[in-house]
């Protein structure tokens, strides 16, 4: 026997237990919560969009041409930045993991490309725009708040903001190991 | 229990040693990792089950969906790359513990381990007993650029094997 012969022989001696009625439950319990997961997605941001809504209708922001120019922005470029993410997660679970290796390995890469552009190009442009418009409506706050209420704002966006960084970094980081492990092979 | 349900648990019993022991081989032994990913890779079947045509063979589509999404969720996990070097390292410690079997199984582990994603998916299915036209069909690559990698794979594991 070579030495390829018995690593096939310690290969089939593995030990693997019977898929029990537990592991199988478990398992439909799993689709099932996916299922669930997903309506729940959808109704957090159908609810995250009403509210906007909601808001942008209570302060009669159209009443203040600079202020509703300002808030129409940030909400558009969060509505934006939201339906890339979403078409990003739909397109991701509809590569069919039924192709064979090269096939998914190509459209794979292709994915990754397109979610580097993204985060290089359309990020960066969506987060100047609601910094700028954020920006011009600092002294409608000023104005209308108090003076506490207004230090918390502008400290918890700078906050925000370099939470945001970070993540967005460390999200482009994993993206480009990604891309690159799947060039390599 | 409709057509769907009886069919997924059917493919469900029939393939799960198979799908557990080549996701074993991606988890380097890890057998929590390597249940969460035979999980994955069922619930991937369940989501394309509708696709399947009965005409095609049923082994070589659960395979694709393995080989697929065992890769996919551990390039997601790097923090498993890290780990998977630890336990590299324990086991190396732990082997004048273990039993000569235990040993074998590390040791071939950490060899599979050391091969680049390609290489060790078509060396998962050659020892999973698949014959190179079933590989050829899962890789998408022709018969005779899978006979010669195999050739090479299973030098190169060999050599592993022994120096390790």
């Amino acid at each position: 026997m070579n030495e390829y012969e018995k690593i096939k022989q310690t290969w089939r001696e593995q030990p693997i237990a019977e898929p029990s009625e537990l592991d199988f439950k478990a398992l439909k319990n799993r689709i099932g919560q996916i299922a669930r997961n997903q309506k729940i997605t959808n109704v957090i941001l159908l609810a995250t969009a009403g509210v906007l809504m909601y808001f942008f209708y209570f302060i009669e922001a159209i009443a203040f041409k600079k202020v509703a120019l300002a808030l129409g922005a940030m909400i558009g470029v969060l509505l934006i930045r939201v339906a890339v993410e979403l078409f990003s997660i739909y397109t991701l679970k509809r590569l069919s993991e039924t192709l064979n290796f090269t096939g998914f390995n190509e459209k794979l890469s292709k994915y990754y490309k397109k979610r580097i552009g993204v985060h290089l190009v359309l990020t960066p442009i969506a987060i100047l725009i609601y910094c700028y418009s954020f920006w011009t409506l600092l002294p409608s706050f000023e104005a209308s708040l108090s003076k506490g209420f207004y230090h918390y704002i502008v400290i918890s966006s700078l906050v925000v903001l370099v939470v945001l960084g970070v993540l967005i970094f460390t999200q482009v980081r994993k993206e480009i190991r990604i891309l690159k492990d799947l060039k390599n092979d | 229990m409709n057509k769907n349900n009886r069919q997924f648990e059917l493919i469900y019993r029939d393939n799960f040693n198979k799908v557990m022991r080549l996701c074993l081989g991606y988890a380097s032994g890890d057998k929590g990792l390597a249940k969460d990913l035979t999980q994955e890779v069922f619930v991937k079947v369940w989501d394309n089950l509708s696709k399947f045509r009965e005409d095609s063979q049923v082994g070589t589509w659960i395979y694709r969906i393995t080989v697929n999404t065992c890769l996919m969720q551990l390039r997601k996990k790097k923090r498993y790359l890290l780990k998977g070097e630890l336990q590299n390292e324990i086991a190396v410690a732990d082997e004048e513990e273990g039993s000569n079997k235990e040993r074998q199984f590390k040791k071939m582990y950490r060899c599979i381990a050391k091969l680049s994603a390609s290489n060790k998916t078509i060396i998962l299915m050659e020892l999973e007993g698949l014959s190179q036209k079933e590989i050829a069909a899962v890789m998408g690559m022709n018969h005779t650029a899978i006979r010669t990698r195999i050739h090479r794979i299973k030098t190169q594991l060999s050599k592993c094997v022994t120096h390790e």
